[in-house]
C-alpha cells in the first residue's frame, strides 16, 4: 500500500480506503507472484496438449489433486478449440528433462496430443480494453506496437535464494491472497506468530515474491455459481510467453519483434487472438453474453 | 483466447521440496505415480456415476 500510494502520490490512508471500498469489498484478492527464478524453478515451459477424451471433464480436478507434486505451474482451457495450454516450471537443474516429462504425461494416458511446447523466460499479462475490440468485424484491433514497451523487457534474473519447507508454506498462503494477516496464516499453519513473522521477513528480503496484482480471472468468481460476482466486468486480459531468451540478447530480439510488430510470437500486424496459440485471452462470461453483438472471427 | 472456468493460481510445489538438502526433487516416476492415483480417482468416480444414473428411477434422477 505504501508503495502504491508513493506512485500516486496520494496519501496512503485514501489508498488504503479506496481500496477497501472499491476492490476488497468485491472479493478481489490481491495475489502475490512467486519469483521462480529466486526459488530455483526458472525452466519454464509451455505445452499445448489435447486432453484424452475420458479425462476432459474433469481435467481441472486431476490438475488440482496434483498441484503440490508436480511442476505444473498453470493452465487455461482455449476457446473454441478446447485444447489445453500448460505451463511448467521446472527445477533449473533438470530444465532439459522437460520432453521426457511430456512424454510420460502422454503415456500415462492423460494427454492425446501435443502439439506445440516451447521453452519461455517471462510470462507477461497486459490488461486490453474492451475498446480495441471491433464488435462489428468480431476482430481485435489491438495495435501491437503497445506491447513493445519497456514493460515487456525481460527483467534480470535474480538468482535462485536458500529457503525451505516452511517458507513455501506461508508463500502459499501470500501468494494465495496477500490480505491474509500473517497471525491467520500463523494458525492455519499451526506455528507461532513469531515464527511466521520471520518466514513472511525471509521471503520478502530473498525476494520469493516478484510482485502483487489484482486479477480479476478465477478470482472474481463465484466458486458456487460459476457466475461473477460483480457484473460489470468490461475488460479482457492477455498473456503473452515470451520465448527463451538471455538476458544478453532479449533486447535485440525485442527490437526484432517491435519491427515485425508480433511480440516475439510471429503475430500479422492485427490479428485475431486465435491465432496464436501461446497469446491466449480471457473475458468475463458477461461481457460475453451482454447485448451487444459479441462475435468472434476466426480465420482458418 | 481462454475458458475464464479453467485455471489455477499458482503456488510452488512444496511436496516435492526436500528440506535436508535444500533442493526440489524431480522424480519422474513419483510423479507419474501420483499421475496415475489422480487418473485413476477420476475414472472411479466416472464409473460410479455411470453406475448411478444407470439405477437411478426416472423419477428421483429428476
Amino acid at each position: 500500500m505504501t508503495k502504491v500510494s508513493k506512485s500516486l502520490g496520494e496519501p496512503k490512508a485514501k489508498v488504503s480506503r479506496i481500496f477497501r471500498s472499491e476492490i476488497q469489498k468485491y472479493g478481489y484478492p490481491v495475489l502475490a507472484r512467486s519469483n521462480r527464478a529466486s526459488l530455483g524453478l526458472s525452466g519454464m515451459f509451455l505445452a499445448m496438449v489435447d486432453i484424452a477424451p475420458e479425462y476432459l471433464p474433469t481435467a481441472h480436478d486431476v490438475f488440482d489433486g496434483m498441484d503440490d507434486h508436480w511442476f505444473l505451474a498453470g493452465y487455461a482451457r482455449t476457446m473454441p478449440e478446447g485444447r489445453f495450454i500448460l505451463s511448467f516450471s521446472l527445477p533449473d537443474e533438470h530444465a532439459d528433462e522437460f520432453p521426457r516429462l511430456m512424454d510420460r504425461i502422454k503415456k500415462a494416458g492423460l494427454v492425446s496430443d501435443v502439439y506445440q511446447t516451447f521453452e519461455f523466460s517471462r510470462r507477461t499479462f497486459r490488461p486490453m480494453s474492451v475498446e480495441n475490440f471491433d464488435f462489428r468485424t468480431g476482430r481485435w484491433e489491438f495495435d501491437w506496437s503497445r506491447a513493445s514497451s519497456s514493460k515487456l523487457e525481460l527483467q534480470p534474473k535474480t538468482r535462485r535464494q536458500q529457503f525451505d519447507s516452511m517458507d513455501l508454506s506461508v508463500l502459499m498462503h501470500m501468494l494465495l491472497n496477500s490480505g491474509t494477516p500473517i497471525d491467520e496464516i500463523a494458525n492455519r499453519l499451526r506455528i507461532d506468530a513469531a515464527t511466521a513473522h520471520l518466514h513472511a521477513r525471509h521471503i520478502e528480503e530473498k525476494h520469493l515474491i516478484e510482485n502483487y496484482g489484482i486479477y480479476w480471472m478465477k478470482t472474481h468468481l463465484d466458486e458456487a455459481t460459476g457466475m461473477p460476482r460483480r457484473p460489470r466486468h468490461t475488460f479482457v486480459s492477455n498473456s503473452i510467453g515470451i520465448r527463451k531468451a538471455t538476458p544478453r540478447n532479449s533486447r535485440s530480439s525485442m527490437k526484432r519483434s517491435v519491427r515485425s510488430r508480433s511480440c516475439g510470437l510471429n503475430l500479422p500486424e492485427t490479428t485475431t487472438l486465435q491465432r496464436s496459440p501461446f497469446l491466449s485471452s480471457s473475458w468475463s462470461r458477461d461481457t460475453l453474453s451482454s447485448e451487444r453483438p459479441c462475435r468472434l472471427s476466426r480465420k482458418d | 483466447m481462454v475458458d475464464p472456468a479453467y485455471g489455477n493460481s499458482y503456488t510452488p510445489p512444496r511436496k516435492v521440496f526436500d528440506d535436508s538438502t535444500s533442493k526440489w526433487v524431480f522424480d519422474l516416476d513419483e510423479e507419474m505415480s501420483h499421475l496415475e492415483e489422480q487418473l485413476e480417482i477420476v475414472r472411479d468416480e466416472a464409473r460410479l456415476a455411470k453406475q448411478r444414473a444407470r439405477y437411478l428411477p426416472d423419477s428421483e434422477s429428476r
